[in-house]
């Protein structure tokens, strides 16, 4: 009940302050929709249909890995982080609110464009419980790659937009053909990698693909949230939550 | 008075690269309930970092802090330097509103609407608080620590930015929240006037030690500058270099001027006696802070 109070608490936060920047709100909005058009229009020509809908679901799996981070480093740098963790001692949940709460906020741009696809993909996802059965892996996926950047962030205090270079990687990893290389190797990768195993069960369509990427989200998240409470207790016997 | 909050023998270490810097060397301390007290000491003495681990911020190397009683921990709260620790794109209201979610207080409305009227922020509150004054800021800063209220809370130089008017205003809210709520505050500030106005006990922390505890009005001792007159000066037996502090001797007078804060000087404070010198005049220049 409190993590949905706290989940709340972010998107109202969030919303007033969207609606005290109207201008910054909108060009965002904006931004984002040309973004995910220009990669869908490139993606759906040259590349298959299941790396178009990847891509477009990435402003929601960017939206929720980077929101716990950015967070981090602007309540740093405000001085709310100290009163934050002072007070909260369920700093970790927080986090959570943060991060679904910011994923809440991309949820209508990845269904716009999911219906907008709709017809053009040939497997099970092409239903809403077709995508539910991919957004939920993809969700704790990016939860736990943003506990886990949010870690780094509080380890080194400035990484100005170190996360956003992780995501383009992994973006560019998950768009990347890998079909040449050894199937052994392959599942390898699909059960290490975030999001490949999501691709990979989108293009082929085998249901192990998708039973992977739960594996796979699991991974990540349990990793993420190893990782945040170590840094968080080496945080709070060294340095502190300062900026400096 | 029992005390609520106990700190047992805190060492703490930063290391920086290759550097270590011992910061607090087995601090020890007793804050009771419903006191008022300082602690002032030069800067990079340990006392923000004592006040981050009393809040639990920071973790101590070494020692403990006790909550007193078993049934229910001490609630300790710490107001940071300055004017951080809200969201500027919010306005005081939002942020209000947006913290006692977080911390889960019950009543909230309510517990906000006291506030703003104990603080009397009911002219700006509606406003973005990226635009307040340093003295609204602060006022903002103070009922998001009293959203829900502490047994003892830390304020780590309130007076910062603040001029003569409002800081005479923050000493009657605090005055006004204390007895009220019963708050035990802990005040690290350098702003001896403050200090002497507002607090009982003042405890001088110095190279990460507390070195002595005083009643406040006895901080007037401590004023700086500090100007000298010394008689029986004999130039033989001790020799004014040896305390590179600025001096002129007359004779068998010696004139010496200084602060307390400085090492140096407090060191030829403390030989005076030994030395056989003795006081005939001694005067303490204005505050010029």
């Amino acid at each position: 009940m409190y993590a949905i109070l706290l989940t709340m608490n972010e998107v109202k936060k969030t919303y007033r302050i969207n609606l005290h920047y109207p201008v910054a709100f909108f060009s965002n909005i904006i931004n984002n929709l040309i973004f995910i058009a220009v990669i869908l229009l490139i993606f759906s020509t040259i590349f298959d249909i299941s790396n178009a809908f990847t891509a477009v679901l990435w402003p929601f799996i960017l939206a929720v890995s980077a929101s716990g981070s950015d967070s981090v480093q602007s309540d740093m740098q405000l001085g709310t982080l100290e009163r934050i963790v002072g007070r909260n001692k369920q700093f970790q949940q927080l986090l959570l609110a943060r991060m679904m709460a910011s994923g809440l906020f991309s949820f209508p741009l990845v269904l716009v464009f999911f219906f907008l696809l709709y017809s053009k993909i040939d497997s099970e996802v092409n239903s809403i419980m077709g995508l539910m059965l991919i957004l939920i892996p993809l969700t704790i996926s990016s939860l736990g790659l943003g506990y886990l950047l949010s870690a780094i962030t509080l380890y080194f205090k400035e990484i100005g937009s170190f996360p956003n270079l992780i995501m383009m990687a992994l973006l560019a990893a998950t768009m990347f053909d890998w079909s040449s290389i050894n199937h052994t190797f392959l599942y390898i990768l699909n059960a290490v990698l975030p999001f490949l195993s999501i691709k990979s069960f989108l293009l082929e369509g085998d249901k192990v693909f998708l039973y992977v990427s739960y594996f796979n989200s699991v991974l990540i998240l349990l990793i993420g949230v190893i990782a945040f409470n170590k840094i968080l207790f080496y945080t709070k016997k060294n340095r502190g939550f300062g900026r400096y | 008075m029992s005390a609520i909050l106990k700190v047992n023998k805190v060492c703490k270490a930063y290391t920086d690269k290759n550097n270590r810097k011992q910061v607090l060397n087995n601090v020890s301390l007793e804050i009771e309930q419903n006191s008022i007290m300082g602690i002032v000491g030069p800067n990079g003495s340990g006392k923000t970092t004592l006040l981050k681990i009393l809040s639990g911020l920071i973790a101590p190397d070494s020692g403990e802090v006790i909550f007193n009683d078993s049934e229910s921990k001490t609630k300790v709260e710490l107001l940071l330097e300055g004017a951080r620790s809200f969201y500027w794109n919010l306005t005081g209201r939002e942020n209000l509103d947006y913290f006692s979610t977080l911390f889960h207080i019950s009543d909230s409305d309510q517990r906000i609407q006291d506030l703003v009227e104990l603080l009397e922020m009911k002219d700006f509150i509606n406003e973005l608080s990226g635009n307040y004054s340093r003295g609204m800021q602060q006022k903002l800063s103070i009922a998001i620590s009293l959203l829900e209220l502490p047994d003892v809370l830390l304020l780590d130089e309130p007076t910062n930015g603040l001029d003569q008017d409002s800081i005479k205003k923050l000493i009657s809210i605090l005055n006004d929240l204390h007895k009220k709520y019963n708050l035990a505050i802990l005040v690290v500030c350098h702003d001896l006037n403050f200090i002497k106005n507002f607090t009982k006990k003042v405890l001088f922390v110095r190279d990460g030690s507390i070195e002595k505890e005083i009643e406040s009005h006895q901080i007037e001792l401590y004023k700086k500058p500090v100007n000298l007159v010394l008689e029986n000066y004999n130039q033989k037996k001790i020799t004014t270099n040896s305390f590179r502090i600025p001096c002129e001797v007359t004779g068998k007078e010696l004139r010496v001027s200084g602060d307390l804060y400085n090492l140096d000087f407090y060191k030829f404070m403390s030989s005076i006696d030994d030395e056989g010198l003795k006081i005939k005049e001694i005067t303490f220049k204005e505050f010029d802070w």
